[in-house]
């Protein structure tokens, strides 16, 4: 979600989310202002909130928040888990932040940095997130994508589709325990 | 590559209006090259009848399905000099005939070993998953074991979402020929730029 929007739409946005039953949400943040309504939100829907957008107002909106572990892209804040955006495998080995943030793009990146991994490489042990947003605009082509991403090792996968997330969520279940 | 499925159930007439349906969902899909012409019907000659008319209005690759030898004997005779995949019936029954005509042919896993005498066919390996989780286990198997050079025919794909999930799956998972009974034009589409996708180098 964006915080560009007015500040109910937000709200309403993020309670349809944690209502529909998602594991977190990811905001988009523009300014500095934006904090109190990200402490409103991580405070009524108890999720883990990815917070990215302009440095300042991430780093202004991890202040405001003390009483929750923050997902925080591009920004760093004592007590919050810090994520690298990573262009590639080696980009993303050498990030030295808690977490790794792959797009669509670099699914095959994605990968790579997890079978490095599971081989040994203690550089590429981060969890991976996925962020497929904007890949596509449709539903049934996004869960498909999310696929993509699960059987590339993401760990958390950043999407816009609700009816997505869904079948994302079912095609997780049903591979689980492999 | 996807393959979609003609019957022979309701004759050649209908089988031609199949293949027309086919090329226009399709359409413009790089990855959906082949068809696979099952018989359904039980009957050699409905299933020779619309070989004969499939040889004649398609010339690209093919997979002939069939749990009759001697379907798949009577079909591969219209696909003369096209190496048509010949998919079903006995194994060894099948893989002589495959011999005979130079014909690749797909085998389980469980009876490539009781083919030692026909070095001289190629092999597919042809798997028929229930589920979507049964597809990645089988294909991963395969992939890690001795038979990880032969290619992976994965069968029996359903229409529907569920379908769309795990073709998308087997061809993640090192499935090279893919065989849909039926699709809609947006899920070909979205089962074709996956395989862009996997082109770029994200199987295996």
């Amino acid at each position: 979600m964006d915080l560009s929007d007015t500040e109910r739409d937000a709200y309403d946005t993020a309670i349809m989310w944690s209502e529909s039953g998602a594991d977190g949400i990811c905001i988009r943040l523009s300014s500095e202002g934006d904090a109190p309504m990200v402490a409103m939100i991580c405070a009524v829907t108890g999720l883990p909130l990815i917070l990215e957008g302009d440095p300042g107002a991430v780093s202004a909106a991890a202040s405001a928040v003390q009483d929750s572990v923050l997902i925080l892209v591009g920004a760093e804040s004592d007590g919050h888990v810090t994520v690298h955006c990573a262009s590639s495998c080696d980009d993303a080995s050498g990030s030295g932040k808690d977490m790794v943030m792959f797009g669509y793009s670099v699914l095959g990146e994605l990968k790579r940095y997890r079978s490095k991994g599971l081989k040994g490489d203690e550089c590429c042990k981060s969890p991976a997130i996925a962020d497929i947003r904007g890949s596509t605009e449709d539903p049934l082509e996004e869960a498909m994508h999310g696929l993509e991403a699960m059987l590339c090792g993401a760990d958390m996968i950043v999407m816009s589709s609700s009816m997505a997330a869904d079948m994302c969520r079912f095609q997780g279940e049903e591979l689980a325990d492999l | 590559m996807f393959a979609l499925t003609v019957s022979d159930f309701n004759g050649p007439d209908r089988a031609a209006a199949r293949l027309v349906d086919i090329r226009r969902r399709t359409e413009g899909l790089p990855s959906f090259g082949a068809i696979c012409i099952s018989n359904d019907s039980g009957s050699v000659d409905a299933f020779s009848d619309v070989c004969g008319i499939m040889a004649v209005l398609w010339d690209g690759p093919v997979v002939l399905r069939s749990d009759s030898t001697e379907a798949l004997a009577r079909g591969t005779l219209h696909f003369s000099g096209r190496d048509p995949l010949l998919s079903g019936g006995d194994a060894v029954s099948t893989a002589a005939l495959a011999s005979a005509f130079g014909c690749p042919m797909a085998v389980s896993v469980d009876d490539i070993t009781l083919l030692p005498d026909f070095p001289d066919v190629p092999l597919v390996i042809a798997t028929s998953p229930r589920s979507m989780k049964a597809c990645l286990e089988t294909n991963t198997s395969i992939r890690r074991g001795p038979l990880a050079d032969i290619p992976i025919m994965t069968a029996g794909i359903p229409p529907g979402e569920y379908g769309v999930s795990m073709a998308t799956v087997s061809l993640m998972s090192g499935g090279d020929l893919i065989v849909l009974e039926d699709m809609d034009r947006r899920s070909c589409e979205i089962l074709d730029s996956a395989a862009a996708g996997a082109f770029r180098g994200w199987v295996r």
